[in-house]
Formats: structure tokens, sequence, C-alpha cells
């Protein structure tokens, strides 16, 4: 587990241990504010997907800011921590179809009103038999396979399945339709929103005809989400990385700020241009792209090393970054960037007001 | 953080997925080999905790023999780990430049033998003063850079007065010298030699230039996993700092002695195409840097086509031979930015699970 050195409330955010991933709660509230409000003028709901910050506090914030259907996660793990942190609308965007993810499953529904997502027909089987024997309600919605090309099903075949969910009523109720989990590393910028969102159209069109109209159609993204909760055919936005920003966000969205940060320390310095901080891969995750530097003009991190990060001087720029510096890192992606962390430091004016744990971290079962 | 602990003797077809899997035979396969390899040497294996992040396991490599009862570690809060784990000898391989880490060190060196990696005058001078503060000793030793271009002295005169520095401030006592090296792609025995004797030397003559100058040095730790048992024929080397050979990954594939020990444990959960198959890891728990992907283990022409945050997509350039539910093995390219991700090493024999370990030092950035 992370241990920094714990510093009081009130501290000043560059006199934090690195490194550190601060979040500066003013824009995280701006992020919120700006798209909760733009997806309700839209007239659409949102679904805050919580596996982008892997946080309570912050999903909490979410919530309260207003038009909300509930909440998305990526695993029955996460669904489990969550639901213990008071969330209780809960859509597990996913497919789980080992027997023990079912039973948990069956379990929470239980307790909370939750939504799984399959795409086949004996994964809704088991899911029936599982709620029966728990005597639990469960909503399950189809994952539309779009243009991912990962896991879901054709529009063609969406009907067949929702009637199959209609045959274990009432344990289980057609929720809907989403679009499934992409199977690429980042965002895919060639593919626009229409090619995106033409399955799912198609499918609640399918759907639609045979009478089995979907309650729920969510699509996601931070990316697009003007665009998507536009739409008049989907019901929910299913977005998460709006509320904390990352690098590959803001170069997309610029009204989205990059509230998440890393603050690291230069620990080497030998070579004119050249310093070393003490964020590798192991502190930033590099697996999309590389972070952007914040607040020093001209440089950049070209090259990470499992704990050393390089930060470069483009020629003709100068700088005053010496040994003991501290130097701001913007992460490239900030759901796989708050995975290899325990806190979340908020601060606001640059004064530390809170430890957040990153409580789902890690729970990929 | 609290993933379910398997039972000890769960078949492996019971086990919750994804799951970090240690296979034990390969492990002790690494460490038995190891052992053997710096049995008649002056050299030992100081095995690198980063890699590994979890005392136990270099506890056995301990056990299994050919170290010199010690470990490295990244950073300061891994340092702190592997002491409470019991580990009394640790080499901190990187620079700890700030006041309150510092005092980290310090505390630590009260209870066991730490020594910490250094580049600039200035680093020992602050290092001195909170350890003479604290009337704590801290060892220092003098980090070279030889193929990386990363930290370290970059001329053997700036290790000459650093090492001066260190042997007449109070509160630190100069050990000796390190340095690390990498290699790229896959390259055969003989390439790694000859890069690997070249690289190693430059930090043996930054060792030459200090001791010419009168200051003893007496550890000189380097090498890795790729010059594991050319650093056993260099007789100037006492240490060597192996981390991936004891799980091993496929970007070390041409260190043909080695076995691959940790592989994750997955699920296939979708078959949407007939050549296509979906399981329930991605790169979140695999990592995957810079786009690299991991191999499946031993399954024919099944590859991995693709990674999403929480999704592996599998191809068969025929009819896919797993359906949903089956299980496969996924080996990873980078063991240790993957293991940073986990909570826990389930490690397995015949089947079956033998032991669980938590990954303690998982997350120690600081």
């Amino acid at each position: 587990m992370e241990r920094p050195v714990f510093k009081p409330i009130g501290t000043p955010s560059e006199e934090l241990d690195t490194p550190a991933l601060v979040v500066d709660l003013e824009a995280v509230e701006s992020n919120i504010a700006t798209v909760h409000r733009r997806v309700q003028d839209a007239g659409s709901k949102l679904r805050p997907k919580l596996d982008a910050h892997l946080c309570p506090a912050i999903g909490h914030l979410q919530v309260r800011a207003g038009g909300t259907s509930g909440v998305a996660v990526a695993t029955v793990g996460q669904a489990e921590v969550f639901s213990q942190h008071g969330f209780d609308d809960i859509l597990i965007a996913n497919v789980a179809v080992a027997p023990s993810k079912i039973a948990r499953i069956a379990s929470l529904a239980k307790r909370v009103r939750l939504t799984v997502g399959a795409d086949s027909a004996r994964n809704i089987d088991d899911l029936g038999e599982a709620t029966v024997g728990a005597g639990a309600q469960l909503g399950v919605a189809l994952a539309i396979r779009g243009s991912a090309d990962c896991l879901g099903v054709s529009p063609d075949d969406a009907p067949e399945l929702a009637y199959k969910i209609e045959e274990h009523a009432p344990n289980l109720s057609f929720a809907g339709l989403f679009e499934a989990p992409s199977g690429k590393l980042g965002l895919d910028s060639a593919v626009t929103t229409d090619e995106r969102l033409e399955a799912l159209s198609e499918a609640e069109f399918k759907c639609a005809s045979r009478r089995l109209p979907p309650p729920m159609v969510a699509a996601g993204g931070s990316a697009d989400y003007e665009e998507v909760a536009s739409r008049q055919n989907v019901t929910e936005l299913i977005a998460g990385s709006y509320a904390l920003g990352d690098a590959a966000l803001s170069a997309v969205k610029p009204e989205l700020r990059s509230a998440a940060r890393i603050l690291t320390t230069v620990m080497s310095h030998q070579d004119h241009g050249v310093v070393w901080l003490d964020a590798g891969q192991k502190a930033t995750s590099i697996d999309t792209g590389m972070p952007d530097v914040e607040g020093v003009s001209g440089a950049k991190v070209p090259r990470m090393s499992a704990e050393h990060g390089s930060m470069v001087l483009e020629d003709g720029a100068t700088w005053d970054v010496d040994l003991g510096s501290k130097v701001w890192l913007i992460p490239h992606n900030i759901a796989n960037t708050v995975n290899v962390y325990d806190f979340i430091h908020a601060v606001r004016d640059g004064r530390l007001e809170a430890m957040w744990e990153v409580a789902a971290r890690g729970r990929y079962q | 953080m609290t993933t379910a602990r398997p039972l000890f003797h769960t078949p492996i077809s019971e086990l919750d997925t994804p799951a970090l899997l240690v296979d034990l035979d390969a492990l002790d396969h690494n460490f038995n080999y190891v052992a053997g390899l710096y049995s008649d040497s002056v050299c030992r294996m100081r095995q690198h905790a980063k890699n590994v992040k979890s005392p136990p396991i270099l506890h056995r490599q301990i056990a299994a023999g050919g170290t010199m009862g010690g470990v490295c570690a990244a950073k300061v809060s891994e340092a702190e780990v592997m002491v409470e784990g019991g580990i009394g000898d640790i080499l901190i391989t990187s620079q700890v430049v700030t006041p309150d880490k510092i005092a980290r060190i310090c505390a630590l060196a009260r209870v066991a033998d730490v020594k910490v990696a250094v580049d600039d005058v200035r680093n020992i001078r602050l290092l001195s003063s909170i350890s003479a503060e604290h009337g704590t000793d801290v060892g220092i030793v003098i980090e070279v850079n030889t193929s990386m271009d990363r930290a370290g002295i970059r001329r053997p005169e700036q290790g000459i007065e650093l090492a001066r520095l260190a042997t007449n401030l109070p509160g630190v006592t100069f050990r000796g010298v390190m340095s690390h090296q990498s290699i790229l792609g896959l390259p055969d025995r003989e390439t790694r030699f000859r890069e690997g004797r070249h690289w190693i030397q430059m930090c043996i003559e930054a060792k030459q230039a200090i001791e010419d100058a009168g200051f003893p040095v007496e550890i000189v730790s380097t090498g890795e996993t790729y010059t594991i048992d050319l650093a056993a024929e260099m007789p100037e080397v006492t240490e060597v700092q192996g981390g991936t050979y004891a799980l091993m990954g496929t970007n070390c594939d041409y260190m043909e002695d080695l076995r691959h020990a940790v592989k994750v444990l997955t699920t296939v959960v979708s078959s949407p195409d007939a050549d296509t198959a979906v399981c329930d890891v991605g790169y979140r728990a695999l990592a995957a840097p810079g786009g690299v992907l991991p191999a499946v283990d031993g399954a024919g022409d099944v590859r991995v086509e693709s990674l999403g945050p929480d999704h592996c997509v599998l191809k068969s350039d025929g009819d896919m031979p797993l359906s949903v539910g089956d299980q496969i093995l996924l080996i990873s390219a980078q063991q240790d930015i993957m293991v940073n991700r986990w909570d826990q090493f389930v490690g397995v024999r015949d089947g079956a699970v033998e032991v669980v370990w938590p990954i303690l030092a998982r997350g120690c950035h600081h």
C-alpha cells in the first residue's frame, strides 16, 4: 500500500510527500458542474462511471451535482465497494460469467438496485437461476457491440436476448442497452460518434419493433459527452473521466480541466536541460501515453522507466528547475493512474483539504 | 484491497479471475539457478525488491542461497516494508532528496544496515546534516551512470569528490558504488556479454578511481537480469541487483536458463466472433507501457489482438479454440510494472494453490 508521509490539513500542495496524486477541488467542481449542466440541458441523464477514479468521495460529488440516474462501474468487485459507500443504483457495464461472480451479483442485487450487462443466452439463464436462488431482482442490460471490437451482441441478436431476459421475470428484467466496453487502448479518435452509436441505435430500433422498447439506452464517453447526450434515443450518458480530467481529455474538450495532477520531485540533475523526477511508470501509468508537464514552459516528459521520469527542455527554453524542485505532471489517462494510488490528496486554493481513499483500486475481480 | 484469499489446495480452475499466479516450480528453478551461479564466486545476489515487492519471496531466494543476505529497494517506503518483513540489509537504489523522506531513512538506519544511492554533493550534505541530527549512520553508495544517462555521476572525478565528502561528513559512511544498465531487444549471449561487460566496466573504473584517491570501496553493486551470469565472472563486482529474473517477463525471454514464474489467470467472458474470445483482464491490471501486449501461455495459434481497460481481445487464425468460461494464462512483457498493480500473488504448484503472498510494497512510490 502507498505509504506517503501524511501531512496535516492545510499543508501547501507543494509540501506534500512525492510522488502524490493531487486533485484540485475547485477544478473538479467546475468540471462536474459543466458536464452535469450540459447533459441536463440536452434533456439526458448522466450515469457517472466510477472506475474513472475508483474513489467514493468523488462519486458522491458527482451524484450530488444532480441529473444522474445512478452510477456505473466495470467490475463486480467495484460494485461491492461502491455499494458499501452508499451508492444504491449501480450498473456493472460489463459481463460476468463465472459462477462465483454470478453468485456475488445475485447477493448484491438483494441490497441495491443492480443492473448487469449480458451478451449471451447462457449467461442470462445463469443470472436467472442465481437470482431465483437468492430471491433477488436484477436488471439485465444487453451490451451492444459497436466499433470497439470487444464483447457484446450485434443489433440483430438483441431482441432474442431481450426476450430471453424477460423469460426470467420477475427475478430478471430487461433494463435496456448499453454501448459495450472498449477493447482498445485509449481514445479512438478515428471513430466518429455517429459510427460508434450506429449499432446501439439499430439495436434499439430492433427491440422496439419487437415490442420490447429498451428502458435504458446508455452510451459512453467524456470525450464526446455533449454529442452523445444530445441524441434523442440515448437516455443516459455513461462517463467518468470528466470529473478529474486528464491530458487526453483536455486535448479534445478544453472546457474540462485537468483537476488531477501528480506532484513530483527532481531527484537527479546531471545533464544540462534534463532532470530526473521521482515518478516513473509505476506512479503514473503510461499505457496510453506520456504525461504532460504543467508549469514549466518548454518542458516535456519523453521517457519514463519504472521508478524514474525524465523531463527535458526544448531547445532555447530556460528553467530554474534543480535538485529538489517540485514538478507537476498531468496524467495521460486518469483511470489508469488512480489505480496505482491508494490516496487522493484533495486540495483547494493550494492547500490540503482532505485525504480520500481510492477504495476500489485493484478490484479487478 | 480486500481481494479474497483462496484456500490452500484450491484447484486453479476454481480460482476467481483475474488472478496473479506464481508458478512455484518456476520460481524455485530461478532461485536455484542463481544459488548455483554464485556458489563459487565473490559476487552475490542482492535481489531487487521492486520486482516482487514481497518479503517472503525475497526470503525464499535468501534461503535458496547465492545472496549476500540483503536486498535492493527502489524507494524509501519499499525499504520500510522490507525491513518490517525481517530483512536487515537494504540498498535504496534511487536518490532521496527531500528532508522528510531522509528522516525516514534515518529511522530505518536505527534497525537495519541502510545504504542509499547518491549522485550529487548537495544530496550528501543534506543526508549528512539530517542523519547527524538524528544520531544515525546512513551508508552512501555512489551511483555511476553507464548506459542509461539517467541518474548517476558522469565522470569518475565526481565520484572521488562524493566519496571524500561521504568519508568526512558526520552521519554518513561511504560504502561503495553502483550502476544499472539496460539493453535493447532480444540480444544473444555474446552480445549481452559484450555490452554488459562494457557498461559494468565503467562502474568498475569509477570504483578504481575512488580507491586510487584513497577511499576504500567495499561495495560494487551492479548488474541486472541480463548480466546475471556475466557478473559472476567479473571479480570486482561484489553484488548483482537482479530483479526481473525471479518472476520473469517476455522482455527477458533471451535468458534461456530462466523460466516464466508469474502469469495472469483470466477467464473468457465472451465469444463475439468465431475467431475471437474476450477475457476478463485488461491493461489496467496487466500494464501495457507504450502499448506492449502480453503473450498467451502455450496456446497454439491464439494471440492477444488488443487490450482495453478491463478486457483482453484474443484472436485465432482459424476457429477460436476457447469458449466462454475457459481459463487461460497470460505472460506480461513488463512484470515489474504489472506487479505494482496487484494486491496478492497466488502461489501454485501441481495445479493448485500452495500459498498466498500479499504484495505488501505495492504502491510504495514514496
